[in-house]
């Protein structure tokens, strides 16, 4: 009985709350930015009725030339004087564009303008987002055993600690790590080599590129005039990968610590595969490892506490 | 996962992502080119036209007008403010940003914006897992019911079981597709007045949450009734469900593909060392028992599609977009496989290191 209720109380309150939780948002934005908004838009009509004044332009040939400049503007062609802003399209930054795509961050400082473009991106990323998804999970799963398992069961060896403490202690270190390692010092380096951006500001494109929002508001190595600008974007590829990997990293931990605690239960979740048999390679044959593997594999579905799939508890 | 393997696929998806710069240099430089010189002309053709106008005086303008674009801000000369941060934009936005598709086409530009922006996130993306999961449950089960009324009357048709499996993950998938891909595209297409090939674009681009931005539904006309981006980010909510389990589904091929060549790979070489453990040799008789074929030719692919194809109806509630996987040797019964997690393999897979079944197999040596 409860088990029912619960299955239809728990998606309910979900959404209603999904739903409350986005009206918030929408109201305390609202209020933010509407007052900024509107003085700039002030600002820049009182510029251009000045500009209209000053000169012999009537305001159709202006409407015109600024609807051209600004649809330009928006795929990243600039109409500046001196603004020798190499193309959007060399090879470091096509390979920062492909990488934002499959990696789906999707900043659109540039995209594809071309019809056979937009065609081909269609198809790279269908094939390309699961496929780094693939090497995302897969990278992280080899990663988790020194960085959380190995560290987890130290602590309760060496310290004593229950499981369930050690692996909140665990994850406080892990995120403190995290947060400075791949947030705080990339935005103090991002600060120092865009002289735009303050520190928020890069703190806050750190944010938004490591969880794959990508709003497209601060891109690095657009300026103009950028020395070493492939090497500045090859790195900033670099860093934006790893850091995806070290954030599906603490998300599995943070799973692994919601199983250990029985909230994935209590939830009605999926709960955290150990996925041991991941361990047997494809390419070398030992089958001297598939013993001891497999022996352990088919324990598991004996095993009463681990849940094996999401429906299993409703059958 | 052995070190190798993970070195093998990383230098994969390195050299995907230079295929792809080349491709995209190739397409899209002379043509941002050629924008770039319209550009150019335009702008000389404006200064030679308006003579009392100078450079320097423009490109303020223009400086100040690009910068108002970024905002947001339409610089069009109608003096009556519209705000793009009215409460259905701003709806929109958050629900955007904890999908993380991010458009980017209104982003926050104050300070207590940008902090306000990155606290939300941290606890809406979670939340949106929980209720993209919920959501992908139940999406799963009205798919499956919808085909049970076909799987029921092809059952009654006496239709093989590896067949009715394969139509109707088939079904399933087609079904979703049509729903949540085709009919927004030809809605997109009408009421935004893009061209078919704009709205696809679109439509993938945003369910794999890449969200560029250069399109973004409610942006023109349409967006003027206030119950459209609601309803676009609906769609996007089930939208997105279906597409994480495509997602994992071709993601959990590809796992289970490499491991099953390689588990039959050491199942030969076992074999071929003289039987090895009692396990093994039971393993090669279960094989042995599943691949009696009537036709060896056809059931067999058929075989390997339909069994791993029964993963899709009792898989589309795995949508943490987690990959499950299994011995899959370990967990089949003695008949028909019912296993819920092994997964769909390419029937005309002609791998080097796999597939040695079309041969006759060597009798297990005692």
């Amino acid at each position: 009985m409860s088990t029912t209720f619960r299955s239809c109380f728990v998606p309910t309150g979900f959404i209603l709350g999904y739903i409350a939780y986005l009206l918030l948002g929408a109201l305390v934005f609202s209020a933010i930015e509407r007052p900024v908004e509107e003085t700039l838009k002030s600002d820049l009509s009182s510029l251009k009725a000045e500009f209209l004044n000053l000169s012999c332009v009537n305001a159709t040939a202006l409407e015109t030339f600024l609807e051209k400049v600004l649809q330009a503007n928006k795929y990243g062609v600039s109409v500046l004087e001196n603004a020798t802003l190499p193309t959007n399209w060399d090879l470091a930054s096509a390979l920062f564009f492909a990488n934002t795509m499959v990696t789906t961050v999707g900043y659109g400082h540039s995209t594809p303008l071309s019809d056979e473009g937009k065609a081909f991106s269609i198809v790279y990323a269908l094939i390309g987002v699961p496929f780094t998804m693939l090497v995302l999970t897969a990278c992280v799963q080899r990663l988790m055993h020194p960085l959380t398992y190995g560290p987890i069961s130290m602590c309760q060896r060496r310290a004593g600690l229950q499981p369930r403490t050690a692996s909140v202690v665990h994850f406080i270190v892990l995120l403190f790590l995290v947060v400075l390692g791949f947030f705080v010092v990339p935005a103090l380096v991002f600060s120092t080599i865009e002289e735009t951006w303050s520190f928020l500001d890069s703190f806050y494109f750190c944010f938004i590129s490591l969880c794959t929002i990508g709003l497209g508001d601060f891109v690095p190595a657009e300026k103009p005039g950028q020395r070493l600008r492939a090497l500045y974007k090859i790195s900033v590829m670099v860093y934006l990968f790893v850091g995806l990997m070290v954030m599906f990293l603490v998300l599995r931990t943070f799973h692994k610590l919601a199983d250990v605690h029985g909230w994935t239960a209590f939830f009605q979740l999926p709960s955290y595969e150990e996925e041991d048999e991941d361990r047997e390679p494809i390419i070398e044959q030992e089958p001297d490892d598939e013993s001891p593997e497999a022996e352990k594999a088919s324990v598991k579905p004996l095993d009463p506490s681990s849940q094996v799939s999401y429906n299993s508890i409703n059958r | 996962m052995h070190g190798s393997t993970l070195i093998f696929i990383l230098i994969g998806v390195l050299l995907y992502l230079m295929m792809g710069a080349l491709v995209f240099n190739a397409l899209e430089a002379p043509n941002e080119e050629s924008h770039h010189d319209d550009l150019q002309a335009t702008r000389k053709e404006f200064l030679g036209n308006y003579t009392c106008v100078d450079p320097e005086h423009l490109s303020n303008l223009i400086d100040v007008v690009a910068e108002a674009i970024s905002v947001g801000v339409d610089p069009k000369s109608n003096t009556t403010f519209s705000t793009s941060w009215d409460l259905a934009s701003a709806f929109f936005f958050c629900g955007t940003i904890v999908t993380t598709i991010g458009y980017g086409n209104i982003s926050p530009k104050t300070t207590w914006g940008q902090l306000f922006c990155i606290c939300y996130t941290l606890v809406g993306i979670p939340l949106f897992g929980f209720l993209l999961a919920a959501a992908g449950d139940h999406l799963g089960t009205s798919l499956r019911n919808a085909i049970a009324k076909v799987e029921a009357l092809l059952w009654k048709w006496k239709v093989s079981p590896t067949i009715v499996r394969v139509i109707t993950a088939v079904l399933s998938i087609l079904l979703g597709c049509v729903l949540f891909i085709f009919v927004p595209i030809l809605v997109f297409q009408r009421v935004e007045e893009w061209t078919w090939l704009q709205s696809a674009y679109f439509v993938v681009i945003t369910l794999t949450t890449v969200g560029f931005g250069d399109y973004v539904a409610g942006d023109g006309d349409a967006g003027k009734h206030h119950w459209y981006k609601p309803l676009v980010w609906f769609w996007v909510l089930f939208g997105l469900a279906y597409f994480v389990s495509i997602l994992s589904m071709i993601g959990n091929w590809i796992l289970v593909l490499t491991k099953k060549t390689k588990a039959e790979a050491t199942q030969t070489d076992r074999v071929l060392e003289g039987g090895g453990s009692d396990k093994g040799k039971d393993i090669v008789e279960k094989e042995k028992l599943h691949a009696t074929p009537k036709d060896p030719v056809l059931s067999q692919p058929l075989y390997y599609l339909g069994e791993n194809l029964a993963y899709i109806d009792e898989s589309s509630d795995a949508l943490s977009g987690k990959i499950h996987l299994d011995p899959l040797h370990l967990r089949r019964d003695q008949q028909k496989p019912k296993t819920p997690k092994t997964s769909p393999n390419e029937p005309e897979n002609k791998a080097p290191n796999g597939d040695i079944r079309p041969k006759d197999p060597p009798t297990p040596m005692l």
